[in-house]
């Protein structure tokens, strides 16, 4: 049997655990050691040491009113609760609460599809509800609107929303916190709030307007611990008449610094709509001496990059154009116009395709996250036969200005970080999918035993603080370091962390909600910690 | 692709024979009993194949009599949402398969919503590994289907 949470009797948790079981059934009262494994962060960089964080138990409710009454349960006993909604962003601390010993609240059959509707092209959808599941549905019912899919399309619409994660395809949808429109959320108290123009309850634009009337408070609820998110509306992607998968090279490394400011002007412009991956495949390979060698100089000049490239073109760009053809055509032409000025720029049109596709043409896309097609992909494509294993990674996701000159600096520091800790960098790409920054992925692995575990939390430590140092702060956070990362955001010893905590004071007086998360901790934790 | 020794394919094939005695297997370990009741969950049995692994064939040949044989790509995406999932929603199935280590790393966490754990597994060449997933007994998950699990006792 897993421990009570601390500060609360074995007496008191089992009395409490049987009032959950009074509000869900006993089925979905999860309280054994393997039932309660499945809520394990698979991706742990402390796997098996004191400090893992474990869920003492976990509830399955199916309606709004089992988590209100769920949240009673919470504040007469102060047992401290962790929803999750399919709980897997492994590599920010998947399903494990932040708090250990915390009950997760397992959302997973709240997996209704509330609303979509065509003329508006929305959604309104219960937190269970998959990737999966919503592109099932409008696919099996001839539904011509996408979604946009995180990667892997494993997780769900409102918790990557919430952690406000990104997809792949045009800019009003793949910023997915933004994509969202009104919420119901039950606060730490109990009650029940619709934010937007849902909080009028005749309103016909609950889906189709954000703001409603007063302050917008839709953004305290994402990456926080203010309320159980039971409902979530969001725009949807009209289906295009066709795609264009784009791709361009240029050959040596300075010209980075003209590519990346032509693909932001032509995304500022609205000519490329989607995310644009830019990675150098020969910085990106593996194995090569010389090209650890280089990378860990962390300052390596662009001759000796351009003479180890031996012709190879240094940077590629990709992305996707969506609409009509001609309209694809006059887009692309129009950017190959603006990146002819780059010597030795190549063009090539990857694949193209016209909508609706059928089951086997779906099947083949091979970047199927660019067509809103959530896929497994990742998983398959990211272990190489023969390579070393490791269990998982963290990813450390810093967010740069989308410059050239930015996107090397980041390369060299994180080169000379690895290297001084006598480890092989590992490459970094920019992906730009917010309209004016660039997120720079990269994976750092985590293993299940703790002495390489120990090296990875010292690298991935370093990674983020001379990261924020040379300006460059993450924008998001494996659970374990939420408290270095809002450590990051310090700005007047902490002034946004203060505000933080003064309104979950407010808002969750018992302190009952994700305690700890993004480093917001209740009243009466945050004495005992210091 | 390196050939893989008949030895550890013989290993493999004895993942196959689990099959046929999986549920004893499972019952054994958890201290349970079957009921006389034929395993329902085995006769729904799932068989996941990855395309151009080494001995692909071989193993396709060897579950051709399962109800469900899914042939993927190293995207397992579409045979989860497609065949699987929907297969485990409505009746408890075991799955089995020839996949990379990163596609049972993905197929095994899906399918522990489900109630289902990782029974047996051999690594039959670095690109590949055989697998059986069964229904846990005794198991509570969240999506579990509710009839499940009502043909195992504990003893």
């Amino acid at each position: 049997m897993p421990s009570p949470p601390p500060n609360l009797s074995e007496r008191d948790f089992r009395a409490a655990l049987d009032r959950l079981r009074q509000v869900v059934g006993s089925d979905w009262v999860f309280d054994t050691d393997e039932d309660v494994a499945l809520y394990r962060d698979a991706y742990s960089p402390l796997w098996g040491e004191a400090e893992e964080r474990q869920a003492s138990a976990a509830v399955a409710p199916t309606s709004v009113e089992q988590i209100q009454d769920i949240v009673g349960i919470a504040n007469e006993y102060q047992l401290p609760l962790y929803p999750i909604s399919t709980g897997r962003n492994l590599t920010y601390g998947g399903s494990a609460p932040v708090y250990s010993g915390s009950v997760v609240v397992d959302l997973k059959r709240m997996n209704r599809i509330l609303a979509v509707d065509e003329r508006d092209k929305t959604c309104l959808v219960e937190p269970g509800v998959s990737y999966f599941d919503m592109y099932r549905h409008l696919r099996d019912n001839g539904i011509r609107l996408w979604i946009d899919t995180a990667d892997p399309g494993w997780g769900g619409l409102v918790g990557n929303a919430l952690d406000r994660g990104g997809g792949y395809t045009a800019r009003d949808y793949r910023d997915h916190f933004d994509a969202h429109c009104g919420m119901e959320v039950v606060l730490g108290n109990g009650a029940v709030v619709r934010t937007g123009m849902g909080a009028s309850p005749d309103a016909k634009t609950w889906q189709l307007f954000k703001y409603g009337l007063g302050p917008w408070v839709d953004g305290i609820f994402s990456q926080s611990n203010f309320g159980i998110v039971t409902k979530m509306g969001f725009w949807l992607m009209e289906e295009p008449e066709a795609a264009a998968l784009v791709n361009v090279t240029v050959p040596r490394r300075q010209d980075v610094v003209p590519l990346l400011d032509v693909l932001h002007s032509l995304m500022c412009e609205h000519t490329i709509p989607s995310q644009t991956t830019v990675a150098s495949p020969v910085m990106n390979g593996s194995g090569d001496p010389e090209l650890v060698r280089l990378r860990s100089m962390g300052g390596a000049s662009d001759a000796d990059w351009n003479r180890y490239a031996q012709g190879r073109p240094f940077w590629s760009a990709t992305w996707a154009f969506y609409g009509a053809r001609r309209i694809i055509d006059a887009q692309w032409e129009h950017a190959r116009d603006r990146l002819a000025s780059i010597d030795g720029v190549q063009f090539r049109e990857t694949a193209s395709y016209t909508f609706p596709l059928g089951d086997d043409e779906v099947e083949a896309v091979p970047a199927k996250n660019r067509l809103g097609i959530p896929s497994l992909n990742l998983f398959g494509s990211r272990t190489s036969p023969g390579a070393a294993p490791s269990e998982g990674h963290l990813d450390f996701s810093p967010m740069i200005p989308p410059r050239g000159e930015e996107l090397i600096a980041l390369s060299d520091v994180t080169g000379k970080i690895y290297a001084d800790l006598g480890l092989t960098p590992s490459p970094v790409a920019g992906l730009m999918f917010h309209p004016r920054t660039m997120i720079c992925f990269h994976s750092v692995p985590t293993f299940r035993n703790a002495a390489d575990n120990q090296r990875t939390r010292r690298l991935f430590e370093t990674l983020v603080r001379t990261s924020a140092a040379s300006g460059w702060p993450i924008y998001r956070i494996h659970a374990h370091f939420q408290r270095l990362g809002m450590e990051l955001f310090g700005y007047n010893d902490g002034a946004l962390h203060r505000l933080h905590e003064t309104l979950k004071d407010a808002i969750d007086p018992r302190g009952i909600l994700s305690a700890g998360r993004y480093e917001i901790w209740p009243r009466h934790l945050r004495e005992q910690r210091g | 692709m390196p050939n893989v020794s008949r030895r550890r394919f013989l290993e493999a094939g004895a993942i196959l024979s689990a099959l046929a005695v999986a549920p004893r297997v499972v019952a054994a370990r958890n201290g349970l009993t079957t009921l006389p009741l034929p395993e329902p969950w085995l006769r729904a049995a799932i068989s996941v194949i990855e395309r151009g692994l080494p001995d692909a064939s071989a193993f396709r040949r060897a579950t051709a009599h399962l109800p469900t044989v899914i042939e993927t790509g190293l995207d397992l995406g579409q045979a989860w949402m497609r065949v699987i999932e929907p297969e485990l929603r409505r009746r408890p199935a075991a799955i089995v398969g020839l996949t990379s280590a990163a596609s049972l790393f993905s197929l095994h966490l899906m399918a522990r919503d489900f109630g289902l754990e990782l029974e047996s597994r051999v690594d039959v060449s670095p690109a590949s590994v055989t697998w059986l997933i069964t229904p846990r007994a005794g198991a509570r998950a969240p999506l579990k289907p509710a009839e499940s699990g009502v043909w195992l006792r504990r003893s």
